[in-house]
Order: C-alpha cells, then sequence, then structure tokens
C-alpha cells in the first residue's frame, strides 16, 4: 500500500466516524471499522519513497510502527467513546492523523513543523470551552502552537545559516535556544507546564490521550530528523543537557503536581508529564540503547493514558457493576504503568534510569523516587474517590415523557415520520415471540456493557502480554532506531 | 474590472512612511479600540498593507493572495462576531430566557490608560530590539515593522479575555513573523503555509468564539469541576 492511499483511508475514516457519531450503533460499528482498516492499511505500508515538490516522503521503519500504534490506540478510543452519550469528538481522534502521518513521513523540518502544529490546532477543534466567547485553555493551546511553531522555524533557519559564519557558533547556539523553546513549549517540559492544566480542562479525556500521548512525541522526532540532517546541532551544542535538566525537571514537577491534583484530566497530563520526563533522561544518554528506552517509555506513556482515558470514558458511559470494577482495573493497570511500576518492561527501562540515577547523584534519585511516590498518591486517591462516584446503583426506570410537538415545519414532519416509524415497530414487536422479543431487548440494553467489557478485558490482556514480553519490544526498537539517519 | 497592473499601480503609490503609519495605527486600533468592528477594520487594512510591502519581496500575484486570505479570515470572523454579539434589534427580539448566562465583563483585563501605556512600552521595545539585534540579510526596514507586527499582537494576546480579540492578536503576531521570515528565507513554500496557517487559526478561533459554554464536564453539580468525579 502506497503513502497516498494511506492517507485517503484516514481521511475518509475520520470522515465516516465524524459523520457516523451521530447514532450510537454506527458510531461504535464505525470505529470498530476504521481500527481495523487503519490497522491493517498502516500494517501493509510500503517503505518506498517518493519526491512531491522536491520533497522526499517516506515512512521509516520506527515511524511506521509508531503510526501502527497510534492507529489502534485512537481507535480503540474511539470505541469508548462511541459507547457514551456525546460523541461530538469522534472523528476528532483521527483528523488529525492526516496532517501528522505527513510530519511522519515528510524529511523536511518546516513542512513537518508546519504538519505538526496544523494536527495541534485541528485537536482544538475538540476541545470545549468552559466559558462561551472568552479566552481559556483552549485558546491560549491555540497561541502556544502558533507561536511555538515560529521559534521552531527561526531556529531551524539559523541552523541552515551557520555555515555563513563557521568561525563561531552564535548561531547554533541560537537554534538551540529557539528549538528548545519552541518544543519546550509545545512538550510542556519544565519550565514551560503553565498551559498543561487549562487545557487539560476544556478538553475530553480520550482528546487528551491523543494529543499527550500521541500527538507530542511527534516534536521529538522532528528534532531527531533534524539533527540527522544537521549533526551539529548535537556536536556543538548542549542540547543533551538541556534533555537532562528539562527530564529531572518534568520528573519532579509532574509528580509533585499529580500529588495534588483530583481531576482526570489534570491528573493524566501530569503524569504524562512525568514519563515525559524518563523519555528525555533516556534520550539525553545520546545512546542506542537509551534512544531505544526512549521509544519504549514513549509507547508505555501513550498506552497507559488510552488506558486511562479509555476506562474513565467507559465507566461514565456504561452505568453497569461488572463494567465498572473492570474499567477500574484497567486504570490501576494504566496508572502502574505509566509510573513504571508494572512488573516487566516498564519496570526495567524505569530501573535502568533509577540506577544510574543513584549512581551519579544519589539527591536527585531521591527527588525521582519521591515524585513516584507523588504519582501513586495521586492515582490512588483518585481511585478512591472513583469507589464514592460509582457504587452501583441500579438503573432508574426511563419512562419517556410525552413531549410537545415541535412548532417548525421541519420538525412537525420529522415528529409525524418518527412517530409512524415508532407504530409500525410495535406493531411488528407484538407478533414475534416472547422469548425472541425478550433476547431482543435484552441485546438492545446491555450491547454496550457487553463490547465495553471486551474493549476493557482486551486492553487489559494487551498491557499484561506487552510488559511479560520486554525482549520482543526491545529488540524491535533497537533495530528501528539502528536505522535512524542520526544513529548512523 | 481592475486588473492585476492597476493593482500594481495603486500598491505603487503607497511610499514605504504611510506602510509604517498604516500599520503602526492598525496595531494600536486592535490594541486599544474595544469595538469589534473597528478592530476587524484594521485587521483587514493589515493585510492590505502586509500584502503591499511583501510585493517588494514577491511576485504581486503571490503577494496578492495574503489579501485574498485577509479577505476569508475577516469574513469568518465577521460572521462569528455578528452571532457572539447581536445588534440592539436582533437583542430585543431574542425574548427566549438561558438557563444560565455568565455575567458579561468588557473585552480586555486592563483600562484603556494601561493598554496606552503598554503599547508606549511595546513601541519602545521594538525600537531598542530593532537597534540592538540585526538579523542576516534582513532589511531594517521588515525586521521592524515585522517586529512591530508581533510583539502588537502578543500585547493583544496578553490583555484580552475575549477569544475573537485573542485571534486578532494571533493573525498579528503571524504576519510579523511572516515579514521577518520571509525577510531572512525568500520561499514561496513558506508564504504558502503561513496564508494556510492564517485561515486554519481563523476557524480554530472561529469555533473556540461561537461553541456554547461548558460549565460542568459531567454530572449535574455547577460547582464542579471539570473531570471531577
Amino acid at each position: 500500500m502506497t503513502l497516498s492511499l494511506l492517507l485517503v483511508l484516514l481521511t475518509a475514516s475520520a470522515l465516516t466516524l465524524h459523520v457516523a457519531r451521530y447514532w450510537r450503533p454506527l458510531g461504535f460499528a464505525a470505529s470498530v471499522a476504521a481500527t481495523i482498516l487503519l490497522v491493517w492499511a498502516v500494517q501493509n505500508t510500503s517503505a518506498t519513497t517518493f519526491d512531491l515538490f522536491g520533497m522526499s516522503f517516506g515512512l521509516q521503519p520506527l515511524a511506521r510502527d509508531y503510526l501502527l500504534a497510534a492507529m489502534a490506540l485512537s481507535g480503540m478510543l474511539a470505541i469508548a467513546t462511541s459507547f457514551g452519550d456525546v460523541r461530538r469528538t469522534l472523528g476528532f481522534l483521527f483528523w488529525s492523523w492526516i496532517v501528522w502521518l505527513v510530519a511522519l513521513a515528510v524529511n523536511d523540518f518546516v513542512i513537518g513543523v508546519f504538519a505538526w502544529a496544523s494536527g495541534l490546532a485541528v485537536i482544538v477543534i475538540a476541545m470545549e470551552p468552559r466559558h462561551g466567547q472568552r479566552t481559556g485553555g483552549a485558546a491560549y493551546y491555540l497561541v502556544l502552537i502558533i507561536v511555538a511553531a515560529a521559534l521552531l522555524l527561526i531556529g531551524h533557519r539559523f541552523v541552515q545559516l551557520y555555515p555563513l559564519t563557521p568561525d563561531q557558533v552564535a548561531l547554533v547556539d541560537s537554534a538551540i535556544l529557539f528549538l528548545a523553546w519552541g518544543l519546550g513549549l509545545l512538550l510542556a517540559i519544565v519550565p514551560f507546564i503553565v498551559w498543561l492544566g487549562p487545557m487539560a480542562d476544556e478538553t475530553p479525556l480520550p482528546v487528551i490521550a491523543v494529543l499527550v500521548g500521541l500527538g507530542q512525541p511527534i516534536g521529538l522526532w522532528l528534532l531527531y530528523g533534524l539533527i540527522g540532517q544537521y549533526p551539529r546541532l548535537l556536536e556543538q551544542s548542549n542540547l543533551l543537557a538541556i534533555m537532562t535538566l528539562g527530564g529531572i525537571g518534568s520528573v519532579i514537577v509532574g509528580g509533585a503536581l499529580c500529588a495534588l491534583e483530583r481531576r482526570a484530566g489534570r491528573l493524566m497530563s501530569y503524569a504524562a508529564l512525568f514519563a515525559l520526563g524518563f523519555i528525555l533522561l533516556d534520550l539525553s544518554r545520546g545512546t542506542l540503547e537509551g534512544t531505544a528506552f526512549a521509544v519504549i517509555e514513549t509507547f508505555a506513556r501513550a498506552v497507559s493514558l488510552g488506558l486511562m482515558a479509555a476506562s474513565i470514558s467507559i465507566v461514565y458511559a456504561v452505568r453497569n457493576r461488572w463494567v465498572s470494577a473492570l474499567a477500574l482495573l484497567v486504570f490501576v493497570l494504566g496508572a502502574l504503568n505509566l509510573a513504571g511500576l508494572t512488573p516487566g518492561i516498564s519496570l526495567v527501562t524505569r530501573w535502568n534510569i533509577l540506577l544510574e540515577l543513584e549512581a551519579t547523584d544519589r539527591r536527585i534519585f531521591f527527588l525521582v523516587m519521591l515524585a513516584t511516590v507523588g504519582v501513586l498518591i495521586g492515582m490512588a486517591r483518585y481511585v478512591l474517590l472513583w469507589f464514592e462516584a460509582f457504587t452501583p446503583t441500579e438503573p432508574a426506570e426511563n419512562g419517556l415523557a410525552p413531549s410537545p410537538p415541535p412548532t417548525t415545519l421541519v420538525g412537525r414532519i420529522r415528529f409525524r415520520v418518527r412517530a409512524q416509524l415508532v407504530s409500525w415497530s410495535e406493531k411488528l414487536a407484538r407478533r414475534v415471540p416472547p422469548p425472541v422479543e425478550r433476547a431482543r431487548r435484552g441485546a438492545a440494553e446491555n450491547w454496550r456493557a457487553f463490547f465495553a467489557a471486551l474493549l476493557l478485558l482486551a486492553l487489559g490482556a494487551f498491557v499484561l502480554w506487552y510488559n511479560v514480553t520486554p525482549n520482543i519490544w526491545l529488540q524491535r526498537a533497537l533495530e528501528t532506531v539502528g536505522q535512524l539517519e542520526f544513529m548512523r | 474590472m481592475p486588473s492585476l497592473d492597476d493593482l500594481a499601480r495603486l500598491f505603487a503609490a503607497f511610499s514605504y512612511y504611510q506602510l509604517e503609519l498604516g500599520l503602526l495605527i492598525a496595531v494600536a486600533v486592535v490594541v486599544v479600540v474595544a469595538d469589534w468592528r473597528i478592530s476587524l477594520l484594521a485587521l483587514s487594512s493589515q493585510y492590505i498593507l502586509v500584502a503591499i510591502l511583501l510585493s517588494t519581496l514577491i511576485p504581486l500575484q503571490i503577494a496578492a493572495v495574503r489579501m485574498i486570505a485577509g479577505g476569508l479570515v475577516a469574513l469568518m470572523f465577521y460572521i462569528t462576531a455578528r452571532r457572539m454579539y447581536p445588534g440592539r434589534r436582533r437583542r430585543r427580539a431574542q425574548a427566549e430566557p438561558q438557563t444560565r448566562q455568565e455575567p458579561s465583563r468588557g473585552i480586555f483585563w486592563i483600562n484603556l490608560p494601561f493598554r496606552l501605556i503598554g503599547l508606549a512600552l511595546a513601541a519602545l521595545s521594538v525600537i531598542a530590539a530593532s537597534e540592538q539585534f540585526v538579523l542576516l540579510n534582513a532589511p531594517l526596514l521588515f525586521w521592524v515593522t515585522g517586529l512591530w507586527l508581533a510583539t502588537g499582537g502578543l500585547l493583544t494576546i496578553a490583555m484580552t479575555r475575549d477569544a475573537l480579540r485573542l485571534g486578532m492578536g494571533l493573525l498579528f503576531f503571524t504576519s510579523g513573523f511572516g515579514i521577518i521570515y520571509l525577510s531572512i528565507d525568500n520561499s514561496l513554500v513558506i508564504y504558502a503555509l503561513l496564508v494556510i496557517a492564517d485561515l486554519v487559526i481563523a476557524l480554530a478561533i472561529s469555533h473556540i468564539a461561537s461553541v456554547p459554554a461548558q460549565f460542568v464536564g459531567f454530572g449535574t453539580n455547577p460547582r464542579k469541576r471539570r473531570g471531577e468525579l
């Protein structure tokens, strides 16, 4: 399959989901179909490159693996969203991927930055401002996207201009300053984290998972693509030291903020910041193993956020005792995976960094451990709140109150047509044998609980399997990272 | 019907000083004046003046694309603003009571005298920065103009609490950035992407400004914050 065909499939899937969201069963079916189709399409996408307008487009193995995980997670979040009463954001879980695919495939930093920023701007449309007409987290996030993209472009231009003054490193220093500033803003690396909370307040949870878990790492991909083109960025600057400082700061501040938080969106965002710190620390080692660990951490972070967002979305949508218990279990698994405490590969990657910190600076090691405790406290508080909020209750009888016919002409026509359809279906139902009718009603009432439980079971099983098969993931990460240009 | 030659003659009639003065006034209007109609007029005139300025760097036909994009952006903002701020007649006609209404607040966080002081400080910082720093290949005129528009845009963003005004500030910022970037890298790809970015920004801002408020994330308790159980 070619890249252009994948782009067409992505667009078609996003459009279908956007339209199908109005009717819940259709939204669910479309989400499942889109997920299967896109995962299959990405798996079969060829690695051949093609040129367009002087730029080269092609999916490297690591980008393809990332896209595969992204499609699976976005699809899973779409399925979880389709169970709910509010499904406005269903299409937005895929819209951004149309331009993010370009960002992952193009070999040009400028186009990549524009594509990345456009995808983030599209996500802003999925946000829900708390105050009508007023500026809030969504509006300020849009401002940040534009300002940060501008900083990245200026940084890139400075790197390009450096050969004009080869005896001075002022241009490289300025480039690093602007690149660090731009990426720091968009990735919310400490100290640029102010926007994270207000943005989370105005964003639905599945969208937060896509934005923070899957959208943010594309910035790191672009940075490493640029380093591959201009190795002097690493050789003649202190970029790795900046990453180390940003990583340590993000871990500590993320952990501290988690301990104080009780809102789901903010909790997820701050926990993601905590995990991002470890990704930066892995990258700052500048070795093949370090980068492979960073890739695994990025994947684990996205999976954990997806699990948390899906479980909370499902528990709000499906009021069922068993589903609620299962969702809580999946939430805890996701939280532990994000904190790096699930036995398996997340523990291995995290432990690696901790051992290194323990050997180099024991004070930082203790601070990082405290931050991990902070994340656990935040998650534990949320779980306790969960127990209080979702005590099993019997669903109330939902008697349909007679509603007056609408006043508009179109409304009246729609009202009449619907009434006619209902009367026909009732007449038909009277002819159906009672056992069949009971089974039909049961399926109509419980299909969401059934499929939600199935999805949660699949997610939980995947995390457990993923954690107990560390060798597969580490080997794959080492293989794909080794093929990157900057590593060569 | 006017041709491109007529447009070129019209553009040539403007001197650099007139363009600078026009952009100075446009930024000042968006920062100082609260009325959305006047600000929208300033935004539209900014697009025309920047297109005239850019026509000295890039071909006229391409510079005119920015004017067309500016027209589309202004149209989007006009439609949004008409929905957000209905006229007196429409306000009277809207008799239906709303379940929950936010208290009406001013467009800006601070009063007029402070906005004027802020504008003066921004102007001073632009003059100081343009004397202190020089970008490679960038003519002083473009450097100062770009800085002025970008600083004015950021000032507007910092001082407003209105989503539409924030969008105007953002578009002033992108115009300023576009002038600076095009003066150091005369790339048509960047120019085209900046024009597209303006349209995406206008779309997102129109959405943010017109979407109804979400007072609570879940549940029925209005005191709850979003995401709280």
